[in-house]
């Protein structure tokens, strides 16, 4: 929906060797949500934002940014 | 048809959506016969009143099941720990949005053609197409925007299981 906002959530989802299933469980989300957040094509809300920074103990920015 | 018992809530929610959108999609023949109905002959008429009814009843049936499911696992407290804020749910407010416009449209334009050529036609003829317009508008919109598979394989980061 937005161009702007890219993110590394698949990196982090590598570096926990986690799945976009896995990780969708944990924040309450479905698999299609975490695949298109990836890939840019959903912007997710501030409450997913951060649930998914605070699942991967960093600082929302860390996963989420303006290019 | 419904997966297993510890499926992800939001993920069923998301099917939740996807058959509901289904089940409108198949109410939207139930108005289309009712609307076709005062275009055919009187005996052609009560199929069509039939295929209304049976579409209307198949749309519901559709709906249904996952709709019991859906209340069951809000009872057990299981829904509630959904996101409501998924993607597919930003894609059907999209589609609610891209209906309302659709039908605006169609009824300015549909105004001046029903008060010049339909003058005749009963009012629930211009109730259940526009009710058809709406509700289709919002299905196809729906499918055509939620339709693409990311296709990317959902465990090439997850350990293998023993």
């Amino acid at each position: 929906m937005s161009s702007e906002l890219s993110n590394r959530i698949r990196v982090y989802r590598a570096e926990h060797r986690l799945s976009q299933g896995a990780l969708a469980e944990i924040i309450g989300v479905s698999r299609k949500t975490i695949s298109t957040i990836e890939v840019g094509k959903f912007v997710p809300s501030t409450v997913i934002s951060l649930k998914i920074a605070r699942h991967f103990g960093v600082p929302v920015e860390d996963i989420f940014s303006l290019n | 048809m419904f997966g297993n018992q510890q499926e992800n809530p939001a993920q069923f929610a998301d099917r939740l959506l996807k058959f509901t959108t289904l089940g409108i999609f198949i109410l939207s023949f139930s108005y289309a016969s009712g609307a076709a109905q005062f275009f055919v002959s009187a005996a052609a008429a009560e199929y069509f009143k039939v295929a209304k009814t049976v579409f209307a009843l198949l749309g519901a049936g559709v709906v249904l099941p996952f709709f019991i499911k859906f209340v069951r696992m809000k009872k057990t407290c299981r829904a509630s720990s959904a996101e409501l804020n998924g993607y597919i749910i930003e894609v059907y407010r999209k589609s609610c949005e891209y209906s309302f416009a659709v039908t605006l449209v169609f009824l300015i334009l549909f105004e001046p053609v029903a008060a010049n050529f339909l003058v005749n036609l009963p009012l629930a003829f211009f109730v259940y197409t526009t009710l058809m317009v709406m509700i289709l508008s919002l299905s196809i919109s729906f499918f055509l925007m939620s339709r693409d598979d990311d296709g990317e394989l959902d465990n090439e980061f997850e350990e293998p299981k023993e």
